[in-house]
């Protein structure tokens, strides 16, 4: 964990909140899995004041929480990708030209667009993911520049 | 009247059970992906509903993924007989001047109800609540299995020869006849985890009727005898889950799970899990880490297990799919079928169900899906541990064992083969959990050999073995498999960085 994610400040209502659904799990390591989903569900990330205080509430050792934490590749332990949109580049969506979206997207350097495996979404290749993690099937370029110029300014 | 029976006349009951007129929205992920609900307002479906006096109810994707966003006008007698007119691709096709016209003919009993039965009978139909679900009926087949011997369900499913729909085909009665001879207390997990890229059926199942899942749950914990219940679902699959957690607590509710309708006071407690992505995580034994806290990566095998699964205690793991097929074994003429999860090239990607008898061939299924199998170079089974099956066997009838856990993608004409193999092998690569050495370091060295300008084909079948032999699940098992099937059926493309 870098020195750079342990300076980012947690909002405290969040870790309120946080604190509080966490103590509404039972407090055993098969939990483990759980409580990280309530993190992220609520920061965005499993930020490391979350994952200690996880440790401590589940009584696993640091380590272990962390061996366990990076092994899912859904769990996210930086907030770097907040705010990123993603084009799925499973093989349904390579065949609709997932890749040219990203790279028309790339070469525009103006948003935050990255590519992700199968979203599991095929029938309805190609798939863009928003940056709150709903799917929109049969994406054009044009229509992700333009949904993602709405969610920017806020919506409608 | 057996309290059994009373619970599901009761349900029945609540259900109006009289002549209705719904227009079901297909929402579900599909249907939430391509915006259907802005567009049934927007071609002026909801108003004709209202209008029509037609009620609108929000249901699931009804495996006709192509035809998203849709919704489906449907007309119930009072015998429960229907019939049902689709309004595919909304925007393309609805002729809302038709609307009341047809309605019309329906209430008058003219029209059509597609026939669809087996898996996928009430996907798509159902409008969330258990009382629809129940008078479409859900819960029926373990009704009259568990008016009979545990033997006599097992006998049934064992007749029946049915085998894992996960990919794996074990039998599913030894499975559970294994299980059941050890002391309990007894765990069922079911494996809806659905990780492998260009699988989708198991979560249009979760989604469109999770009461099927749950009625093959009982009927397991009722031969087996377990109290305790781990589904398993996807991370991604958000909506399945929400769909899963909302029936269990309907069934729940309804004395479903519980001695009012199971027999010799059986009690049965379901809980969900969420996983969290990696491919890996659909393998049985990371699944049992998974759930326990532990570092989700494979145990050594033996111990199965039915003799030592979860907190070391004997644990049947059956996929979701298995489960629900398990409730149509009672059925008249029992469809021995495999889901299918459809995409690629063809103009009605989506879910389908194939016979398992091996009477359906691949040209014909192509067809049916409005694919031309003239101008499909392969289709691709099975994803990252997949095969390629290509024209030449298009004849051939579809085999259950080669179909996997059912990821079907039709290439396309101009698809680079050798793209679509070096894209699968990174992916094993990325994927791969690293508790094994032939497979940690077999995909990077696989992928290494494949980025070459000419391919040397006797080091990829040498690495490929070493990683069968010696991995400790199947991700690194079967990593190599669509390389060598590639390398087998198209020899020509590996040379010179072709």
């Amino acid at each position: 964990m870098s020195e750079r994610q342990r300076s980012i400040e947690i909002p405290d209502h969040e870790m309120r909140e946080f604190i509080s659904e966490l103590s509404m799990i039972e407090s055993e390591k098969q939990y483990l899995l759980p409580s990280f989903h309530v993190a992220q569900e609520i920061f965005g990330w499993v930020p490391p004041a979350a994952v200690e205080k996880i440790a401590d509430f589940l009584r696993v050792p640091l380590s272990e929480v962390y061996a366990t934490l990076t092994a899912y590749s859904e769990l996210r332990i930086t907030s770097d990708e907040k705010g990123y949109w993603f084009i799925c580049t499973g093989v349904a969506c390579e065949m609709k030209g997932a890749q040219n979206i990203v790279q028309e997207l790339a070469d525009a350097d103006e948003f935050k667009v990255k590519d992700i495996d199968c979203q599991f979404l095929c029938s309805l290749a190609p798939v863009c993911v928003d940056d709150s993690g709903g799917l929109h099937g049969r994406v054009e370029v044009s229509e992700v520049i333009s949904r993602i110029r709405e969610s920017q300014t806020g919506g409608e | 009247m057996s309290p059994r029976h009373v619970i599901l006349e009761t349900l029945q009951g609540r259900y109006h059970g009289g002549a209705e007129s719904r227009l079901v929205i297909h929402e579900g992920t599909c249907g939430t992906a391509t915006n259907v609900r802005q567009e049934v307002e927007r071609v002026g479906l909801i108003e004709m509903c209202e209008e029509n006096d037609v009620k609108i109810v929000y249901g699931s994707c009804d495996g006709n993924c192509w035809a998203a966003p849709s919704a489906t006008l449907r007309h119930e007698n009072d015998a429960s007989e229907f019939v049902e007119k689709r309004f595919s691709r909304l925007d393309e096709l609805m002729r809302v001047e038709d609307f009341g016209v047809m309605l019309n003919d329906m209430q008058k009993g003219q029209g059509f109800a597609d026939g669809k039965s087996g898996l996928l009978d009430r996907l798509g139909r159902l409008d969330g609540s258990l009382e629809h679900a129940v008078w479409l009926g859900a819960y029926s087949n373990a009704d009259q299995i568990l008016r009979g011997s545990k033997s006599d369900a097992l006998q049934r499913v064992e007749d029946w020869k049915l085998t894992g729909r996960g990919g794996a085909h074990f039998p599913t009665a030894l499975k559970w006849r294994l299980a059941s001879r050890n002391e309990g207390p007894r765990y069922l997990v079911v494996n809806a985890e659905e990780g492998e890229p260009g699988v989708f059926k198991d979560r249009h199942l979760l989604e469109g009727d999770p009461h099927r899942l749950l009625e093959g749950i009982l009927i397991c914990c009722f031969v087996v005898g377990i109290e305790k219940v781990f589904i398993y679902v996807n991370g991604q699959a958000t909506t399945a889950f929400n769909s899963l957690s909302k029936a269990v607590e309907q069934a729940k509710t309804a004395g479903l799970l519980g001695p009012e309708f199971l027999p010799n006071g059986l009690q049965v407690d379901i809980e969900l899990r969420q996983g969290a992505g990696g491919y890996v995580c659909g393998e049985e034994s990371v699944i049992l880490n998974s759930i326990e806290g532990a570092r989700p990566v494979p145990r050594f095998k033996p111990p199965f297990a039915t003799d030592e699964g979860l907190w070391g205690r004997p644990t049947v793991i059956n996929n979701a799919e298995t489960l629900a097929a398990v409730t149509t074994l009672w059925q008249d003429e029992p469809p021995p079928t495999k889901l299918v999860s459809l995409s690629g090239n063809v103009a009605r990607p989506g879910v389908y169900e194939v016979p398992a008898d091996g009477t359906l061939s691949w040209a014909g299924f192509l067809l049916q899906a409005g694919g031309e199998p003239g101008s499909t170079p392969a289709i691709l089974l099975g994803g990252p541990s997949g095969v390629f099956v290509i024209p030449e066997r298009y004849d051939e009838k579809i085999k259950m064992s080669e179909v996997g856990a059912g990821g079907l993608v039709a290439l396309a004409p101009d698809s680079s083969i050798r793209s679509v193999v070096q894209a699968l092998t990174k992916y094993n690569l990325r994927e791969s959990c690293g508790e094994c050495t032939p497979c940690r370091e077999g995909t990077l060295r696989l992928d290494a050999l494949l980025s070459v300008d000419t391919v040397d084909f006797d080091k990829v079948a040498g690495l490929v073995e070493v990683m069968s032999e010696a991995s400790l699940c199947m991700l690194g098992g079967m990593a190599g498999r669509p390389v060598l099937s590639a390398i087998e059926e198209f020899p020509t493309i590996w040379k010179d960085g072709s």
